[in-house]
């Protein structure tokens, strides 16, 4: 069956950009974790820019980095971690701020939506105290005024019989009732941007599919900005125009989110999207990436993807690191990257022709 | 191999909606509402179904952790016995969803496979511990991992285990319940094939739940969908994909998620 769900109208974030102001920007970023073994550098280097109301997807395994990349953005990461680079938001640099400075900025022009609906709600409030806390503490609204705003949240994100939803405790929810309860916390302020965590990796697909519907909706509606964090292309690729594939704390590829799945130019990118089950076409048994994630403690030298790569080069071992410009906005950290893949899509299969390795 | 005769379960309703008619006699939730099933020696099946709809509790039912209402769960043609009969009941075993709650954080991975060689009698004593690598060598873990604690393993590694454990009793019928859904798209590929490789070497019967439609294509020959306790749909892979019958199957296939722009051409 092929279906044809409104993709996000990718435009508006065309019309921001020539106007070249990104709304949210990081340079250099890089994040030091210590642990008993030493020290991991989670997030190394990353530079990235959110232009305003454009969705931008964040696609890497576990591990890869990009949780923590999204919560150093939001100023939650533990107290021993050793932050380095610029986070702006507009003009302000968010890692500047003091902390009380940065809090009072979180939720207001930031807000977040988490994986796990029940953790991140209070067991012990009402869902509707809970949603109206962010407009009394950020706007000063009045305790009523800012009830009845939770109550138009919760039907503008789909609750029916909001007002009687908004006086349930979460345990009262369904999964997805709470998703959209979070959802409504997020967009409580008017933020500028919502920064997701894999918001519907504990859903399961028809409550996945309604959740990413409604979130591109509120957002194109509202203008908001979104940065999605996913280890799935599929969910990525229908949500976000443009998407950074991250791999053991460094981005490997960018660029906009239809360029990159329909030809990618990095094989990590391209073996993520084999590992995916087809839904159309032959029934074929899902290509594994095979190997490990790298050990973060002792990354490999050069490309670090280069032990799992199937078409890897003596120079990829040594090759320094380097998001080169391969055309169109596109950027690739590949030495394959300025020309199409010498892979394709046969289980198993490499071409030859450009590596000369035939696994 | 493994056959329900219109299976129902039902739970006191304890939720918001108690009393609200339509769910069920007396104030009672009907999560297995009449379902009848055959799997044949060999055979895998596939159950799908959103959250709820009754899937795992059916699988709770055939293993016996959960007592039907009404209708008969034959394990090879007999009622899975109450009695101490380990022999038959270790013939079927259950691999759970969440890779991190479902091993003992506080024993080594020796230990959790060590344990059920010893108290099923499995092995002699001696070879508990070279039995106990051949399973981790089984599901592609290398035998270093038996004084590894869960804690040490990633998700998939730990599934990986969860798989030995249940393989560790030798069952005849594996009943994976949403085995890679709480994993990366790319671990659940790896997961996938070791259960693709697994059911051919072991001659394995699997009864495969999941929520995602495109994952069950991936190893069963017959599905089977829930919604809301009933069967809505049963057929061949094939069919149930390229010709869905019923409205909530089309509305299930509709959800997978899809690779947006694959079919554009690039550029």
């Amino acid at each position: 069956m092929t279906s044809q769900p409104s993709r996000r109208e990718g435009t508006r974030w065309q019309a921001d950009a020539a106007t070249g102001k990104p709304l949210l920007r990081v340079r250099g970023l890089s994040v030091t974790l210590p642990t008993r073994r030493g020290d991991i550098k989670a997030v190394d280097g990353v530079s990235l820019d959110v232009m305003p109301g454009s969705a931008l997807g964040l696609v890497g395994e576990s591990g890869s980095g990009k949780s923590i990349l999204l919560r150093s953005i939001l100023g939650l990461l533990p107290d021993e971690a050793h932050v380095e680079g610029q986070i702006y938001l507009e003009d302000e640099e968010l890692n500047a701020l003091a902390p009380k400075q940065r809090a009072m900025s979180r939720g207001k022009n930031i807000s977040v939506i988490f994986q796990d609906p029940m953790t991140a709600l209070n067991p012990v409030r009402r869902i509707g105290a809970q949603i109206a806390e962010g407009p009394i503490v950020h706007y000063g609204l009045r305790r009523s005024a800012a009830r009845a705003r939770a109550i138009e949240l919760l039907a503008e994100v789909g609750i029916p019989d909001a007002a009687e939803v908004s006086r349930r405790y979460p345990h009262e929810l369904s999964g997805g009732m709470r998703q959209r309860a979070l959802i409504a916390m997020a967009l409580a302020c008017d933020p500028k941007i919502i920064l997701c965590d894999e918001p519907t990796t504990a859903l399961d697909v028809t409550l996945q599919k309604k959740i990413i519907d409604l979130l591109r909706r509120v957002c194109l509606d509202r203008g908001v900005a979104l940065l999605f964090v996913s280890h799935d292309l599929a969910v990525v690729s229908e949500l976000c125009d443009f998407v950074n594939v991250m791999y053991a704390g460094r981005f490997v590829e960018t660029g906009l989110a239809r360029q990159v799945i329909s030809s990618p130019r990095h094989v990590y990118t391209w073996a993520l999207l084999r590992s995916l089950p087809p839904v159309d076409g032959p029934r074929v048994a899902p290509l594994s990436i095979g190997g490990l994630p790298p050990d973060r403690l002792h990354p490999p030298t050069g490309c670090r993807f280069h032990p799992r790569c199937p078409v890897a080069q003596d120079v990829c071992v040594t090759l320094p690191y380097d998001l080169k410009d391969v055309g169109n906005g596109r950027r690739s950290a590949c030495i394959y990257g300025a020309a199409p893949l010498p892979v394709t899509d046969e289980p198993g299969a490499v071409t030859d022709e450009q590596s000369g390795v035939v696994r | 191999m493994v056959e329900l005769d219109d299976v129902r379960v039902t739970f006191p309703d304890r939720g918001a909606n108690r009393g609200v008619s339509g769910r069920g006699r007396r104030g009672r939730v009907v999560a297995v509402d009449g379902v009848s099933l055959s799997v044949a020696r060999g055979e895998c099946v596939g159950i799908v179904g959103e959250s709820g709809c009754g899937k795992s509790t059916l699988v709770r039912t055939i293993v016996g952790l959960q007592k039907a209402d009404s209708g008969r769960v034959l394990i090879e043609g007999q009622p899975l016995g109450a009695h101490d009969d380990r022999a038959r009941k270790r013939r079927i075993q259950l691999v759970f969803q969440d890779p991190y709650s479902a091993l003992n954080p506080a024993m080594k991975v020796g230990s959790v496979l060590g344990e059920l060689l010893a108290v099923h009698r499995l092995v002699p004593r001696s070879r508990i511990r070279p039995r106990c690598g051949e399973l981790l060598d089984a599901v592609g873990l290398s035998a270093d991992y038996l004084d590894a604690y869960p804690q040490a393993l990633s998700g998939g590694q730990r599934q990986r285990v969860s798989i030995a454990r249940a393989l560790a009793l030798e069952p005849e019928i594996l009943l994976a319940d949403e085995v890679v859904s709480a994993l990366d798209v790319s671990i659940q590929a790896d997961i996938l094939n070791l259960l693709i490789r697994l059911r051919r070497e072991l001659e394995l019967t699997v009864l495969f739940i999941s929520h995602d439609l495109a994952v069950v294509r991936q190893l069963c020959e017959r599905v089977l969908v829930m919604h809301q306790g009933k069967v809505v749909e049963r057929g061949s892979v094939e069919r149930v994909f390229s010709d869905p019958h019923d409205a909530y199957t089309r509305t299930l296939l509709a959800s997978i998620p899809r690779l947006a722009f694959a079919a554009e051409s690039p550029e």
